[in-house]
């Protein structure tokens, strides 16, 4: 891009006297004097490793430690300094031969260039509220994607730990949720290739991209900035680049960290330990008896509980599953280049085991990009191949998963019987299963995966200012997973081993191509208006294939292949395709450099979309004013910049299955005679007029920067309204069908949105602060033709857990109102009471007053997830050689239902309970805490969900401290092999502040849509992570 | 230069051309059939009707007898202490708690629907499809009885439900017109049992066994008279129905045997087969004690938990046979025994013939038999004043067996037409036993009420786990709750409570 800069004579005539230079140069090329001088960034520090070029020639040297350099150079000759994370600068020859030249940090630059949709912009052109981050924001947390790198960094984007599954994803909203049932998931454009993405807590799309090799991360948030991605922009767009090579000398750069984590203590699961279930399993024959006049004997006691102060502490399975694991990452990164060719190839290996025994997750990434120019023609080609395994289990699966069995088997049991582990864990009346560790050591998947980037592109100048552009770009995917359950372990509430041995083996694969031609017109006419205009043309298509065979009968545990086994119960293969076509266009037009105007259309064509409806166009417009660009506000001294920003426009979401709006006929099998009969019906119901949902926004934002840019600050003000929302939409069962996709209802959200940046020192000692703060509100304006709420989720009990309801946000928590328990028989006669209730049992509100408690008739909002605003901060102090960061973020005024209740607080006796449960209702005279109920009858109506297992969701959480030490350039002149060292160490996860009981209230459950926000049920822990590490520069 | 960029806008406008060709678009499902290229050939519609039967098969594992048999006075549960698991869901249908939340009933309107949606996607596509005649009227018979099937149970247990006769092609149409007066729903109920007597065979080869008959069309269109009381109407098909060579089974036990599959006694039964666990029956774990382990199946390797213990016989049931009717061995057993000794919990045992793989059997669930055609005719020509003939097919010959504990107990002689009724009634409820009849025949006969409510007395002697507010059965509680659900989705009125 072009660098405009303000030269008190005109271009024509600078442009004549650069010519009588560079002739100038020619003729006295003999006249080679010698130049030195020393190149410091804008505080005054030397740097080391800046690349001095003399333009035109094949003259370079590198400045060393000291930030000095010298060469040879004839006056006239123009000396170009290159140096990453600072901006290019360009200086001719005079006179002066000892030179003292200042790099400013790219950051602080108003010139920046940043990577938009299909191509470039400067950020002072920008009309649309789009964010940046590059690699240093992002380098010093230790994650294997990118995802988990961006929490807290970006205002209105909100990005939940709501896992930490090595390997795992996490989950992204921009400017809240904008969607019910098409995914609210960002589209990820990586170096221009949108990926199709969708992501789970246990496997990560963005697991394809080392981290390390990111150079910048783009997010796109208004419409005028993603209507370009048409059908695909509605939720925000993330643009990520990787490293390029960049021309220059040599640079090989080595970054290595390892480091060990362990799960926190605060928010493990509380349970009771052997001494105080036994008792408690005593109680509650000793209760039930005496809820019927009587008293037991010790018969009547179960032989294991007759006698609680026989054991101490027990076993706590929940501690026993978990071990300090390390973590360890090296990553090597060369670039080479010259005016011609240029090339950058990386090398990464990540390595995490898991907080979980026997989980964990390696990753092998390589990136080759090459690029090179022979005249007017420019030619690229970029690899990036990736290998991973993750050693996984059935987590985040309700309460049958090992993180959830580990925390309600029973604690008298010992984890080792003779020196074995004890291979079953039950005690009388209480569900079992083997022995967790047994479990996760011989009963987890292995997950391997191929992944591979492609891309290749020509572009090619056809005359001066007009360049076409064709590239291919190919992801394939190749995943291959095997589970094998031998006979001598079982799962929970199973039977007692031996057990049929069975496998359970999936093979996926899928390849995607993008093809896309693009026409860009760049030119500055006159002093006054600057063009960029694009015309395209892209297809893009997928094909994927998943198969899946469930194989039992294996005759012994020896061979686990699947020929070992005698029955294959269940085998599917499905072929999956989806297809876009799309024209596209956008121009840019400057007017002074004051008035800017961003308009862009985009027609999609899906194969996604019923025959009357597949074709949409999405068109956007923004402008902006540089006001402090203005003769008016040119004097005011203090004010650098101040930008006005307004944009509107449409984009879609096209995220729903590919052949959704057809019927589909599924297979199905009857027996006649004793022969089997193979038949078909109707499995789902199509949608012939099925088509994106359309999101419209406008966003009005304002950049400034004050007081020689110490302060900048950015506010977006936005308003997004998504019609025809795309959902799964539960329809009448006398219909054959339980639900539809449909498009139906509209959805408001609107916000604000507020960053900061501020340098506090730049002194010997510096100090800045970058703050974001996002207030978003979400609220369903319409949903159907009568406006019916949505119910959503299931309890253990098989009732709703959410409600979606006009004029409220989507998907609050909907169930009993509790008002304690029925504490005496006065309280029990004169309260309304469920067909089960006793004295004792849980006292629920009677909503709709009839005098019954009844599921669903009786269910009141009771909460909600979405908080009030997000907010993130991030710290970076220096002093000398050291380096210190702190990140924060943090979530306000949300709530969580802590599903996993459904068992921490079952008393049926069947599980074993926290130590909440001790304070229970025993008779009037020992009421308890008045709020936990009797183990006698009436248990039915605890286990539905009520105002009593939502809490408050509201947290802080310091999520990194860095502290670096750049060892200082005369050590390392003296080594001659480093041209750069850092040494730091970190902890991710420092700390949470919160008053949430559980472990991670910023939590998701597995698996559920966006009707169903905030359960918490047992997900996988996040794990405090301490590290050291090393980043060198050769 | 100019030349140049002729070329590259050439190239670039063929590119545009030959980008866009519109079946790039078009993609159809290459590993599912769609509705759009289903529905075409003889043969699509003949795997169309087999697809109508699953329905019914699925719903025999639960739906039938939870709420045929468990619901009456015949069966209970054991209480399973530990696991509460399924109190909503089971318990309370037989302890007439039920709500209009509870997942069994939604699963019973949900199932039933899903199989009338399949009979009508057949019905509305087969007419224009060309086949051989004697194909298209069987399948059409064949459809239109499965769909009488769903809509006889679904009226019986709700009341006026929602009529659907006609394939539902968009989520626009997915809304019904409301719940249909009864009388209009057992109109159609007659109309497609009178249109499958007329176009289904009598008898089927061997491969083709267990496909819906006339008889068995016919012998659901007189319990479908017979509960609208037209007494006269359903007397004349059930004598169609003895003309078409049923026999009863000497041995009563055999009748269940599943080497013994569709015998000459079967009218329609649900056709499993231990080959594949999709096809498979498991009666005998559902209705084993949940604590016998593996001495009622035999089956080491199935776990028993909160899916076994079902529609175990009460102590009224077990009261009911006389002393030598040589059926109650056959049907039921009073306890089992472990290495604790004779533990005293019945369960029903008529299905238990052993299993193929574990948690597999192969045995079949008999939906109409000959006996009940026999009892049937019995009760009509008694309630029409023919008592004498009434007793000729009580104490019937045909097939050279009698009904009456299958030869062991004396024949029944009285003649009075309540008396009569009475020991047709008690003979109905022992030889029918756990086969899903017992709570139609009490609503039919209007006895529900009264033997409910005292059942329940007796229950709740018995059992101390009863909640107090079990039983409190009024006529209301005859119909099941519409599904909350569907009350307001599909904009129903509720039942009264």
């Amino acid at each position: 891009m072009k660098i405009t800069l303000k030269l008190p004579v005109p271009r024509r005539t600078l442009l004549l006297l650069l010519l009588l230079l560079g002739l100038c140069t020619l003729r006295l090329a003999a006249q080679q004097k010698t130049i030195a001088g020393t190149v410091q960034d804008d505080k005054g520090t030397a740097l080391a490793g800046v690349t001095v070029t003399v333009s035109g020639t094949k003259a370079s040297v590198v400045t060393g430690a000291d930030g000095r350099f010298s060469l040879q150079a004839a006056t006239g000759a123009v000396l170009s300094f290159a140096y990453v994370g600072f901006e290019d600068r360009k200086l001719t020859v005079g006179s002066n031969t000892n030179l003292t030249i200042q790099l400013i940090p790219v950051a602080a630059n108003l010139d920046q260039v940043v990577v938009i949709a299909y191509g470039k912009q400067q950020k002072k052109d920008l009309t649309g509220s789009v964010a940046v981050l590059s690699q240093k924001d992002i380098k010093n947390v230790p994650a294997a994607g990118i995802d988990q790198k961006l929490a807290g960094q970006i205002a209105g984007v909100q990005v939940a730990d709501v896992t930490g599954t090595p390997g795992g994803g996490a989950s992204i909203k921009i400017r809240g949720s904008g969607s019910i049932g098409a995914g609210d998931d960002p589209l990820f454009v990586i170096d221009g290739f949108a990926l199709t993405s969708s992501f789970g807590q246990t496997s990560n799309p963005l697991n394809i991209l080392n981290p390390d090799d990111i150079e910048s991360v783009t997010v796109l948030k208004d419409a005028s900035s993603t209507a370009i991605y048409g059908s695909r922009g509605a939720n925000g767009v993330v643009l990520i680049t990787t490293k390029s090579g960049k021309s220059g000398v040599a640079k090989l750069d080595v970054g290595a960290y390892t480091g060990w984590q362990q799960v926190p203590k605060k928010g493990r699961p509380d349970m009771m330990d052997a001494r105080q279930f036994a008792q408690f399993r005593k109680e509650m024959v000793i209760d039930d008896f005496a809820s019927r006049g009587l008293t037991p004997t010790d018969a009547d006691i179960p032989e294991e509980y007759r006698n609680p102060d026989a054991y101490g502490k027990g076993t706590d399975w929940y501690n026993e599953v978990l071990r300090t694991a390390p973590q360890s990452n090296v990553n090597v990164n060369l670039t080479k280049g010259g005016e011609n060719v240029r090339s950058a190839i990386s090398l990464g290996y990540f390595d995490q085991e898991g907080v979980v025994r026997y989980t964990g997750y390696k990753r092998f990434t390589g990136r080759a990009n090459v690029e090179g120019n022979i005249g007017k023609l420019r030619l690229g080609l970029n690899l990036a191949p990736s290998y991973s395994v993750q050693k996984r289990n059935d987590f985040e699966r309700d309460f049958v998963d090992v993180l959830s069995f580990a925390q309600w088997l029973s604690p008298l049991v010992p984890v080792y019987t003779d020196g074995k582990r004890t291979p079953y864990i039950t005690s009388p009346g209480m569900f079992g299963s083997s022995n967790p560790l047994d479990w996760l050591q011989y009963v987890g998947t292995n997950d391997k995966q191929f992944k591979g980037l492609a891309t290749a592109f020509a572009e090619y100048e056809i005359i001066k200012d007009l360049k076409v552009k064709y590239s291919i770009n190919v992801s394939y995917t190749n995943e291959q997973s095997f589970l094998f359950n031998p006979s001598n372990i079982v799962g929970p509430f199973a039977a007692l081993p031996p057990d049929i041995p069975n496998s359970f083996t999936t093979r996926y694969n899928a390849t995607n191509w993008l093809s896309e031609a693009l026409l860009t017109y760049d030119k500055t006419i006159g002093r006054d208006h600057k063009l960029n205009a694009i015309i395209g043309y892209t297809a893009q298509k997928e094909t994927s294939e998943n198969l899946g065979i469930n194989a039992t009968d294996y005759p012994d545990d020896k061979i686990h292949t699947i020929n070992a086994a005698a029955t294959i119960t269940t085998a599917y293969d499905d072929i999956q395709e989806w297809s876009l076509l799309s024209y596209l266009a956008r121009l840019n037009y400057s007017f002074r450099n004051k008035y800017l105007l961003t308009a862009t259309i985009r027609s999609d064509g899906s194969s996604r979309f019923g025959s009357n409806n597949r074709y949409g166009t999405f068109p956007s417009v923004g402008i902006g004013w540089n006001m402090s660009d203005e003769r008016f506000l040119r004097s005011v001294s203090w004010l650098n910049e101040l930008k006005l920003r307004g944009s509107y426009g449409l984009s879609g979401n096209f995220n729903i299955g590919n052949y959704t709006y057809t019927s589909g006929v599924g297979p199905g099998n009857y027996v006649f005679g004793g022969v089997l009969a193979p038949g078909r019906s109707r499995s789902s119901l199509g949608n012939p007029d099925l088509t994106w949902e359309s999101s419209k926004q406008w966003d009005a934002g304002i950049d400034a920067a004050v007081f020689n840019r110490r302060i900048s600050l950015t506010v977006d003000l936005y308003h997004r309204i998504t019609t025809a929302m795309l959902y799964n939409s539960q329809i009448a069962l006398s219909s054959g069908f339980q639900n539809a996709l449909i498009n139906s209802g509209k959805i408001l959200n609107k916000g604000v949105e507020i960053a900061v940046n501020s340098v506090n020192l730049k002194d010997a000692f510096t100090w800045t602060t970058s703050f974001n703060i996002a207030f978003n509100r979400n609220k369903v304006l319409a949903l159907n033709d009568k406006n019916d709420p949505i119910l959503s989720g299931r309890s253990g009990e098989g009732s709703y857990t959410h409600i979606t309801q006009v004029g409220h946000p989507i998907g609050e928590f909907y169930g009993y109102v509790k008002q304690g328990v029925y504490m005496d028989q006065k309280d029990f006669d004169n309260s309304p009471k469920a067909a089960t209730s006793v004295l004792g049992s849980v006292k629920y509100k009677d909503v709709d007053g009839n005098g019954i408690i009844e599921p669903v008739k009786d269910f009141a909002v009771i909460g909600r997830a979405q908080p009030d605003f997000t907010w993130g901060m991030t710290n970076s102090f220096g002093y000398k050689n050291f380096d210190l960061s702190v990140i924060v973020n943090g979530v306000q005024g949300s709530q969580v239902f802590k599903k996993a209740n459904q068992y921490l607080h079952n008393i049926d006796g069947v599980f074993n309970v926290t130590r909440e449960m001790l304070n229970r209702w025993r008779n009037p005279q020992q009421p308890g805490d008045g709020q936990t109920p009797t183990t006698n009858g009436g248990r039915v109506l605890y286990r539905d969900i009520s105002s009593g297992d939502i809490e408050n969701g509201s947290f802080m959480r310091i999520r990194n401290i860095t502290l670096g030490y750049q060892l200082p350039p005369r050590l390392l002149s003296r080594s001659h092999v480093f041209k750069a060292l850092r040494l730091y160490t970190s902890v991710q996860n420092a700390f949470i502040f919160t008053k949430y009981s559980g472990a991670n209230p910023d939590v998701n459950r597995n698996g559920s849509s966006a009707l169903e926000p905030g359960e918490d049920f047992t997900n996988y822990p996040l794990a405090r992570t301490y590290t050291i590490g090393v980043n060198c520069s050769f | 230069m100019k030349k140049q960029l002729y070329n590259i806008t050439g190239l670039l406008v063929l590119l545009l051309v030959f980008g866009c060709k519109k079946s790039f678009l078009e993609m159809d499902p290459q590993s599912t059939l769609t509705a759009g290229t289903f529905f075409k050939t003889a043969s699509d519609i003949k795997q169309a009707v087999n697809g109508c039967y699953i329905p019914l098969r699925d719903m025999g594992r639960i739906d039938y007898w939870l709420f045929g048999e468990m619901r009456s006075d015949n069966t209970g549960f054991q209480f399973n202490k530990e696991n509460r698991g399924l109190e909503t869901q089971r318990e309370f249908v037989d302890e007439f708690l039920t709500g209009a939340t509870a997942e069994s009933v939604l699963d019973l309107w949900q199932r039933s629907y899903s199989g009338i949606s399949n009979c009508n996607d057949v019905l509305g596509s087969i007419g224009g499809i060309t086949m051989p005649d004697s194909a298209k009227n069987q399948y059409t018979g064949e459809v239109s009885f499965i769909r009488a099937f769903h809509y006889f149970t679904l009226v019986r247990q709700f009341g006026d439900v929602p009529l659907r006769l006609k394939s539902v092609n968009s989520p626009a149409e997915s809304r019904s017109e409301g719940r249909a007066k009864t009388d209009m729903v057992y109109a159609t109920i007659i109309a497609d049992l009178k249109e499958a007597s007329a176009k289904l065979p009598v008898k089927y080869g061997s491969t083709d066994a267990g496909r819906a008959t006339r008889g068995a069309a016919e012998t659901m269109l007189a319990e479908v008279y017979m509960t609208r009381k037209q007494f006269d109407s359903a007397a004349t098909v059930l004598k169609d129905v003895i003309t078409l060579g049923y026999s009863l089974q000497a041995d009563y036990k055999s009748i269940f045997d599943p080497a013994n599959k569709n015998n000459s006694e079967s009218v329609f039964e649900l056709q499993y087969s231990g080959i594949l666990p999709e096809l498979a029956s498991s009666f005998m774990y559902t209705f084993a004690p949940y604590t016998s382990g593996s001495v009622v199946t035999g089956d080491v390797n199935t776990g028993m938990g909160v899916d076994n213990g079902w529609n175990i016989p009460t102590q009224d049931m077990l009261d009911t046979y006389e002393a030598g009717d040589k059926r109650k061995d056959a049907s039921l057993a009073t306890g089992f025994t472990d290495a604790t000794g004779f533990v005293n919990i019945p369960y029903v045992k008529k299905y238990n013939w052993g299993f193929v793989a574990p948690g597999r059997t192969n045995v079949n669930f008999i939906v109409y038999r000959y006996a009940d055609v026999l009892l049937m005719l019995a009760e009509c020509l008694n309630e029409t004043g023919q008592g004498a003939q009434a007793l000729h097919y009580l104490n019937d010959v045909f097939g050279g067996a009698s009904i009456r504990g299958r030869a062991a107990l004396a024949p029944i002689t009285v003649t009075d037409q309540t008396q009569l009724r009475e020991a047709i009634a008690h003979e109905r409820r022992v030889e029918l036993a756990f086969e899903n009849h017992r709570w139609y025949d009490l609503v039919r006969t209007g006895k529900a009420v009264d033997v409910m409510n005292a059942h329940g007395v007796q229950e709740k002697q018995l059992k101390s786990f009863i909640p107090a507010a079990a039983f409190q059965v009024t006529a209301n509680k005859l119909l099941l709750p519409v599904p909350q659900r569907e009350v307001s989705i599909d904009n129903l009125q509720q039942n009264p409570l």
